[in-house]
């Protein structure tokens, strides 16, 4: 016997998503879903960010890690409220996770919430967890030629920051490249090139902040 | 590494099928998988196989449809398939194409009794 019943095999996740989603609107609060591999420099954006923002806007952190509690010492030590989450091996987070890290936070009195997930092109991109925006992170030393090799990520994000450009004149990687690639994925994506190092460009990506915060009051 | 988890998903809406339309075995699951998931067939068999051991489901396997990436131009909006991630529009050869379709990830049907 043949039971049609089409289902979006993601529907429970997506699902809790859609409730996550719900209740960032209710508060008015900006939620981000930072993705990137291993290395990329997450923490080290976050913790910038939260150096320069933190007198302006009240600014919370989920840290997804496998293991480990690492990143959300630092985000601490930079003086932002954080909560770890550790997958045990899952290599994404998903809504269930956060709307679980949420009990530890008091959203209440954030404007922001940065979801840093776990180190990985692929898999993140595949999982809602309710947020605003989705902003994917890529180093100069991974390469020029990932957009075309983890496309879903670059497709599914808002913003692109191109980190390490202090790097580029060590390593064989072509900013344009990146550029034209990931445009060719997905046309209305923005890309700003930093370096969490030197500060280069991170006034752009303040500011992207700080107009998608004034957005959503 | 994701195919585990979507493995699991399916797992537990098939077997709420199962209770719904009363079925005591899962001959198979089909699916349809775009393009753009990047899911790995061998591996979610794999994952679903580990998943459904000792399950209601045992023994149950997946047909997977493949749904190819579609594309509409934001020029001239003409939509067209695309053999990959990006393309030219072929009616008027601008860059600025759309991925419409190819993250489908559904369960259209079971077959069981």
């Amino acid at each position: 016997m043949k039971i049609p019943i089409v289902k979006q095999v993601l529907e429970a996740n997506d699902r809790i998503a859609e409730e996550n989603k719900r209740l960032f609107e209710g508060k008015k609060l900006l939620v981000i879903n930072l993705m990137s591999g291993p290395g990329a420099g997450k923490t080290t954006l976050l913790v910038k960010t939260i150096q320069t923002l933190k007198d302006q806007y009240r600014i919370g952190v989920i840290e997804g890690d496998i293991q480990s509690t690492y990143d959300a010492e630092k985000i601490v030590s930079a003086g932002a409220p954080a909560v770890q989450i550790n997958t045990g091996g899952a290599c994404h987070l998903d809504a269930n996770m956060v709307r679980e890290a949420l009990a530890h936070l008091d959203i209440d009195s954030l404007d922001i919430l940065i979801v840093e997930n776990v180190g990985n092109l692929v898999c993140p991109a595949e999982f809602n967890l309710g947020e605003d925006y989705k902003v994917a992170l890529l180093s100069v030393a991974e390469g020029d030629d990932k957009p075309l090799k983890y496309p879903l990520i670059f497709h599914e994000s808002s913003l692109l920051l191109v980190n390490k450009t202090d790097l580029l004149p060590y390593v064989d990687c072509s900013v344009k490249k990146v550029r034209e690639e990931s445009l060719k994925i997905n046309p209305r994506l923005e890309i700003f090139e930093v370096s969490c190092k030197t500060g280069d460009g991170l006034t752009r990506w303040f500011e992207w902040l700080r107009g998608k915060v004034k957005k959503k009051k | 590494m994701h195919e585990l988890s979507i493995a699991q998903s399916i797992v537990d809406i098939v077997i709420e099928q199962m209770n719904i339309h009363s079925l005591s075995k899962v001959e198979s699951v089909m699916l349809r998988i775009g393009a753009l998931r990047g899911i790995v067939v061998d591996s979610l068999n794999f994952g679903f196989d580990v998943t459904v051991r000792e399950t209601p489901m045992e023994g149950a396997k997946l047909v997977v449809e493949t749904v190819p990436l579609r594309g509409t131009c934001l020029t001239c909006h003409q939509e067209f398939i695309m053999d990959d991630w990006f393309g030219d529009c072929p009616l008027c050869n601008s860059l600025t194409v759309e991925i419409t379709s190819g993250k489908e990830l559904e369960i259209v049907s079971i077959e069981g009794t």
